[in-house]
């Protein structure tokens, strides 16, 4: 069923910078991305908000490397947590560009560790498992609109303190696909001039050996302020599940500050 | 008779002056440097680069803050619309393309066109003619025989400063030209090629 929505959004028309996703373009070298996503899910035992915030720090190490490191912090309890953090490095071995197109092909890894208890089946390494993802990334630039696609697999341990249920499947195939279309402006004139980008992500997994998945929709929409900053709203809907999640929908809002040049270099 | 001129003939008159003095042998080749640097450089002083592979203008900004960090340009304008570069050379300051070249890539981008205002005096250019300005040696290639005078636009054509799909063209007449493929020529220090538009 996620296949055949994939092909189904193929045909229509994006801006690359998605939200839950990493094309496969990178951080320019020596620029640091800051970011802050906060996300506001509505438990489903119990109704309660959760509302985990996501510090993270992108770095292009070179013009095919980039890192990122994230740390997740809950307010399970009532108090603030540092639940977590993960590292993922990215590396971008194809790169085809001609004016205004690209496509371009990556492989990454994250490794997550983390502390929460766990009481769903999703495997979830950003916030919520302790585990390793290894993934495959195409991404297509055309004039205004892009396309991205990302495979991979991953396998989650213990978290710190609480142990994988024995019931749990530990190992999962994740793919997203994600178009984004610029909307303004028309036409640059300047660095200043605010962007607006519409976006859409899917977001699947397929856990092994039991057969569950899940497929979820994530609307956004993106504002970029002078060409360094930029802002994400965005709402993710599961749109079915044959497993257990603790909190599958909710809104996202994500902030981002580009440094270009973090390092001088004095010729 | 232009600013290198001038300073070419000061540079002679001092170093004649200097000739009864024992330390002229030392002081006479570095003046020939520094003319011929400064000579080299007064003849390019603008260029045009369009960067590909990029829509937005986060990604132009990217790549303007990479190119505002070459030494060597004073400074960089920016047609967003059209991810074009102009950039001014600063005067008397040795300078690489290749810099130029890699900065665009670190931003994550390529090399669409890079076109060099350049300064020439009645030189008559056509296929296979070199032009050499301090160390680098110009080939020029698919060029009508003409007369170039004053001011003229010329654009570098190796690879990684013309989309892929260019320098497949440009590869396919190798058995016209052999030395774009290798970048090569025996006796040259640094070889381009280049084509007048």
């Amino acid at each position: 069923m996620g296949n055949f929505i994939f092909l189904c959004f193929y045909q229509t028309k994006a801006q690359e910078l998605f939200l839950l996703t990493y094309p496969a373009s990178n951080v320019p070298k020596n620029a640091m991305v800051v970011r802050g996503m906060n996300s506001f899910f509505q438990r489903t035992a119990d109704k309660s908000i959760r509302y985990p915030l996501m510090p993270e720090f992108e770095y292009g190490l070179s013009k095919k490397i980039m890192v990122i490191a994230n740390g997740f912090i809950s307010n399970e309890g009532n108090k603030v947590n540092l639940e977590g953090a993960s590292l993922l490095t990215q590396y971008r071995f194809y790169s085809n560009g001609e004016a205004k197109k690209h496509f371009r092909m990556a492989v990454w890894s994250r490794f997550a560790v983390n502390n929460a208890e766990i009481h769903q089946e999703e495997i979830e390494l950003n916030g919520h498992n302790s585990g390793i993802r290894l993934g495959l990334t195409g991404t297509q630039l055309l004039y205004k609109t892009a396309l991205s696609s990302t495979i991979s697999y991953q396998k989650s341990f213990n978290n710190f303190a609480n142990e994988f249920p024995q019931n749990y499947t530990t190992r999962s195939i994740d793919y997203t696909f994600s178009l984004g279309q610029l909307v303004l402006p028309g036409t640059y004139k300047n660095f200043n001039q605010t962007n607006v980008n519409l976006m859409v992500e899917m977001l699947g997994q397929n856990q092994l050996s039991n057969g569950k998945s899940f497929l979820d929709i994530v609307p956004v929409i993106q504002f970029i302020f002078k060409s360094k900053a930029r802002l994400d709203l965005a709402y993710r809907r599961q749109l079915y599940s044959t497993m257990s999640r603790t909190q599958p929908n909710g809104i996202l809002i994500n902030f981002q500050y580009n440094i270009f040049d973090v390092i001088r270099k004095k010729y | 008779m232009d600013y290198s001129e001038h300073l070419m003939i000061i540079l002679i008159a001092v170093a004649g002056r200097l000739k009864k003095q024992k330390i002229m042998n030392k002081i006479i080749p570095l003046l020939i440097f520094l003319v011929f640097v400064l000579d080299t450089n007064a003849q390019i002083s603008k260029a045009k680069l369009v960067a590909n592979g990029l829509t937005c203008s986060m990604c132009s900004n990217a790549t303007y803050k990479q190119l505002k960090t070459i030494p060597f340009l004073d400074s960089v304008d920016t047609d967003v619309e059209h991810t074009k570069f102009i950039f001014y050379f600063k005067p008397n300051v040795d300078f690489d393309y290749k810099m130029i070249k890699s900065k665009v890539e670190d931003a994550g981008f390529s090399v669409g066109s890079l076109v060099l205002s350049m300064k020439f005096d009645n030189v008559s250019v056509e296929n296979d003619f070199h032009y050499t300005l301090g160390d680098i040696t110009y080939h020029f290639m698919e060029t009508k025989k003409q007369n170039l005078n004053k001011i003229c636009q010329v654009k570098l054509i190796d690879k990684g400063f013309v989309s892929g799909k260019e320098y497949k063209k440009y590869l396919n007449l190798e058995s016209k030209y052999p030395c774009y493929k290798t970048g090569k020529i025996e006796n040259i220090k640094v070889l381009y090629h280049m084509k007048a538009i």
